[in-house]
């Protein structure tokens, strides 16, 4: 009755685990935060430890969810604070000491590139899980988790082929190492035969699941995001390999453009040493917020206050640039942050 | 019918993107991508075809009738789809300022006033990406409601009925409480006697579906009210069955404590695939400082997201929630109006109308009035001639009806979970009854072609061992193509070119 459905998820996990270097994807979890949790209980059981590290360059949304599930789990999460825009590797280690995990953005919440394999391999020195949140639409250019040593690789994916729509519905991905596979949440669609010998989809070591295994299950989901994912595999089979690192070029070139126009007109940015994908933090040379306010008054909304999350980030505003947008409009924006 | 990946043509692409005249940033050599994703590489109207013969191997509602019980799959109304579409909705980016997103605003606030009224509680989270996240959200509401009182360490327990759906157990172990099950009594209730001698100073709640996943409502619940919260517990509805009761009675009227409303199957959004969903929760006074951040506010004519919640239990879900989902349950919400009661008189009468024509054909282990779904059993016909619920099922497909729920609730054996919805017509409650019944003879006189089918689907019965024995969960593009490296060097032939 689902074949079509199940075919199409068969080939988004198999979407996702090109993209990652992983083994395994389940067939979507909620957002871009809640895999952040669902990646935590994966470590907690597959290591038997209970503490989490995270480093603050990473989202503050998921730092905040994962918070959020952590007591539950009876997990405790510890913070790496970030050194100049990136993670020092070094104070990684140290905290991994009896960690389970090891969760770092790449690029990062600054959009600064993260030095990933040394992250990992700091992680993995400790025997704790090294765990990629990863972009989707910059893996054409960047290196797949999977190749540097993670256990897992998790992230949002929005922004491969759906709506911004406020917020969601939108889906996260979570793909792991093949050892992982019998303790990973949600769905997971296998092929198999049918009676006549014939290729045919089914959902899989369902015994991992709620419906199952109840109180003793890996997660809790029922309902996932298929309609988003299956949205996903769409615009991913449209980009194909070459479409995707032009993608990421395009996204690089451009956002190199603002920040170099920015920096003309007098707007620095925070961590002028470190490179960047899509996204970069400037100084506004003002409060972040006025100079949001002062760029929408001229019809431009330029970013994000970091000073929102971050101490001592009151002036600094996180600009995003992707292949959505032109020269032109780039130029206004400059003009509308020039003071 | 072949995977995308079989029809990769290297060099092949279906989109172009922008090439701005402008120097590429180098990215460090130790961050940069060696080996290009084997993403599938065909033209734009491969694609389009491929994805429309996937569509064309699935059976959704709107095919045909999917009486999947516990699931409410109900019609989606197009007209949603038209509306979440809306530029100022679908392309507003979740970070603006709240000043440039008052319509949104305004339209969750709306969302939330309408489910105050429908559940018959004080306030409202949006956030919950699904029911079951909803639950795990309502625990982590009553641990932070009891540590606030001091009482966290104290009070462990979760009492579940041995008919809830999996999720509830599932959620009592991720917001780390133990598990109390209670049985069910001869007419499908909670059985109220063994709940008395397991509710104590060491309960922390009750988490109940009502009508039950019988599709029964319980009769006793003012008792439960009483047993519960004389022992100072909190108790959680399970909304999954809300489209039983919408405008007849109220979760909250009933003493529930925290509910979370699956918008997806009650207030309709297109989930057969498996989402999105939406699970909201609402919540009696008491509990509101603990909502998840941000809660949306009204301050005069103007909206807002409030994050200033010092008792907060933090976030579950990026933003405010899935706002496309909230989009089309509000503009199917508004649709329906005040005669939202009359979307649930119909579902229950449709299904008293089935469970009428199938009782005396198949078991039915309550006999009583059903609210919106009810359950029959497939024992007898295994018992005298070998056909199992499973069977039963396989060979509705060959009728062209998707299969109900099977083997749940599970204190059913052989358990058949229909719910039929309302947005069927009584002819086509008729034509599934009549199926119902064929089969019914036909694993007397044949058993084989009951046993045997599904018949005319585009696979046959599936190897579900084989897939769990040796999982293969990725397309394996070593053992199937040609050597990996003869596409990229046609790649870089072209790059060259």
């Amino acid at each position: 009755m689902s074949q079509g459905v199940l075919q199409a998820i068969f080939e988004y996990q198999t979407a996702i685990c090109e993209l990652t270097g992983m083994e395994v994807s389940n067939a979507s979890g909620y957002d871009g935060t809640t895999v952040a949790a669902d990646a935590c209980f994966v470590a907690k059981h597959a290591t038997g430890r209970s503490k989490i590290v995270v480093t603050e360059a990473t989202n503050p949304q998921v730092r905040q969810v994962v918070k959020t599930y952590a007591p539950g789990f009876g997990l405790e999460v510890v913070e790496v604070p970030h050194d100049g825009g990136t993670t020092d590797p070094d104070r990684v280690r140290e905290a991994a000491a009896d960690a389970a995990a090891v969760i770092f953005q790449q690029p990062n919440f600054f959009g600064c590139l993260e030095p990933a394999p040394d992250l990992a391999a700091a992680a993995n020195d400790a025997e704790a899980m090294p765990i990629a949140h990863v972009d989707l639409v910059s893996l054409g250019v960047l290196e797949a988790p999977g190749v540097y040593g993670c256990a897992m690789a998790i992230g949002e994916g929005q922004s491969a082929g759906n709506a911004m729509c406020y917020g969601g519905p939108h889906y996260g991905f979570l793909a792991a190492r093949s050892e992982y596979i019998r303790r990973m949440p949600g769905r997971i669609v296998g092929e198999t035969v049918d009676a006549a010998g014939e290729r045919g989809y089914v959902l899989t070591l369902q015994t991992r699941e709620q419906h199952i295994r109840r109180e003793k299950a890996t997660s809790n989901i029922t309902t996932n995001q298929t309609l988003l994912a299956l949205a996903g595999l769409v615009h991913l089979s449209l980009l194909g390999p070459q479409g995707l690192r032009e993608l990421g070029e395009t996204c690089m070139a451009l956002a190199g453009y603002a920040k170099e126009q920015l920096r003309a007109a007098g707007l620095e940015p925070v961590f002028p040493e470190k490179a960047t994908f899509k996204e970069f933090a400037v100084r506004t040379g003002r409060s972040a917020r006025d100079a949001i306010s002062a760029a929408r008054a001229k019809g431009i909304s330029p970013g994000y206050p970091l000073g929102r999350d971050y101490a001592g980030l009151d002036d600094a505003l996180l600009v995003a640039v992707t292949e959505q947008r032109t020269i032109n409009e780039i130029d206004r924006l400059v003009e509308a942050l020039a003071a | 019918m072949k995977l995308i990946y079989e029809k990769s043509q290297a060099g092949r692409r279906g989109l172009a993107v922008p090439k701005p005249e402008l120097p590429v940033p180098e990215v460090p050599t130790e961050l940069a991508r060696k080996e290009p994703p084997r993403l599938p590489e065909l033209a734009e109207p491969e694609v389009l075809r491929h994805f429309t013969e996937l569509s064309t191997r699935n059976f959704g509602i709107d095919t045909g009738f999917y009486p999947l019980g516990s699931c409410t799959m109900k019609y989606n109304p197009r007209i949603n789809e038209r509306v979440v579409g809306l530029p100022g909705f679908a392309r507003l980016h979740p970070l603006v300022d709240d000043d440039a997103a008052q319509g949104a605003l305004e339209l969750e606030w709306e969302l939330q006033e309408i489910l105050r009224e429908v559940t018959g509680l004080d306030a409202i989270s949006l956030q919950p990406a699904a029911g079951s996240q909803g639950e795990l959200t309502g625990l982590m509401l009553f641990r932070a409601y009891f540590a606030d009182r001091g009482e966290d360490e104290q009070r462990r327990k979760i009492v579940i009925p041995d008919t809830a759906h999996g999720t509830n157990p599932a959620s009592v172990t991720m917001a780390g409480y133990e598990l109390t099950p209670v049985k069910t009594d001869p007419r499908g209730n909670i059985d109220v006697e063994d709940l008395r001698g397991k509710v104590d100073e060491h309960t922390a709640g009750l988490m109940l579906t009502n009508p039950s996943t019988l599709g029964l409502f319980d009769e006793n619940i003012e008792e439960i009210e009483r047993i519960f919260h004389g022992a100072g517990a909190l108790m959680y509805y399970d909304g999954a069955n809300l489209n039983a009761v919408c405008g007849i009675s109220r979760p909250g009227d009933m003493g529930f404590d925290v509910v979370h409303i699956n918008l997806h199957k009650t207030f309709s959004q297109p989930h057969g695939g498996g989402g999105p969903g939406g699970g909201p929760i609402a919540v009696r006074e008491s509990l509101e400082p603990f909502l998840p951040v941000p809660v949306v506010a009204r301050d005069g004519a103007t909206f807002r997201l409030d994050y200033d919640r010092p008792k907060s239990i933090g976030k579950v879900r990026a933003f405010s929630g899935p706002f496309g989902v909230f989009v089309r349950s509000y503009a199917f919400m508004r649709a329906y109006g005040p005669g939202l009661r009359e979307m649930s008189e119909v579902a229950v009468l449709n299904a008293n109308y089935l469970l009428a024509r199938l009782k005396d054909a198949y078991d039915l282990s309550f006999d009583r009035l059903c609210m919106h779904e009810f359950v029959l059993s497939a024992r007898t016909l295994k018992r005298e001639h070998g056909v199992s619920a499973l069977d039963v099922a396989k060979r509705l497909m060959d009728y062209g009806f998707h299969p109900p729920t099977i083997y749940f609730p599970l204190i059913v054996p052989e358990a058949l979970m229909v719910e039929p919805t309302e947005s069927e017509a009584k002819e086509t409650l008729d034509a599934f009854a009549e199926a119902m019944l064929a089969i019914v003879r036909e694993a007397a006189e044949s058993p084989e072609l009951v046993k045997e089918a599904p018949h005319d689907r585009p696979v046959r019965r599936l190897d579900e061992v084989r897939a769990v024995k040796t999982p293969v969960v990725r397309y394996g593009f070593e053992a199937h193509e040609a050597p990996h490296g003869a596409g990229d060097r046609q790649l870089e032939a072209q790059k060259g070119a």
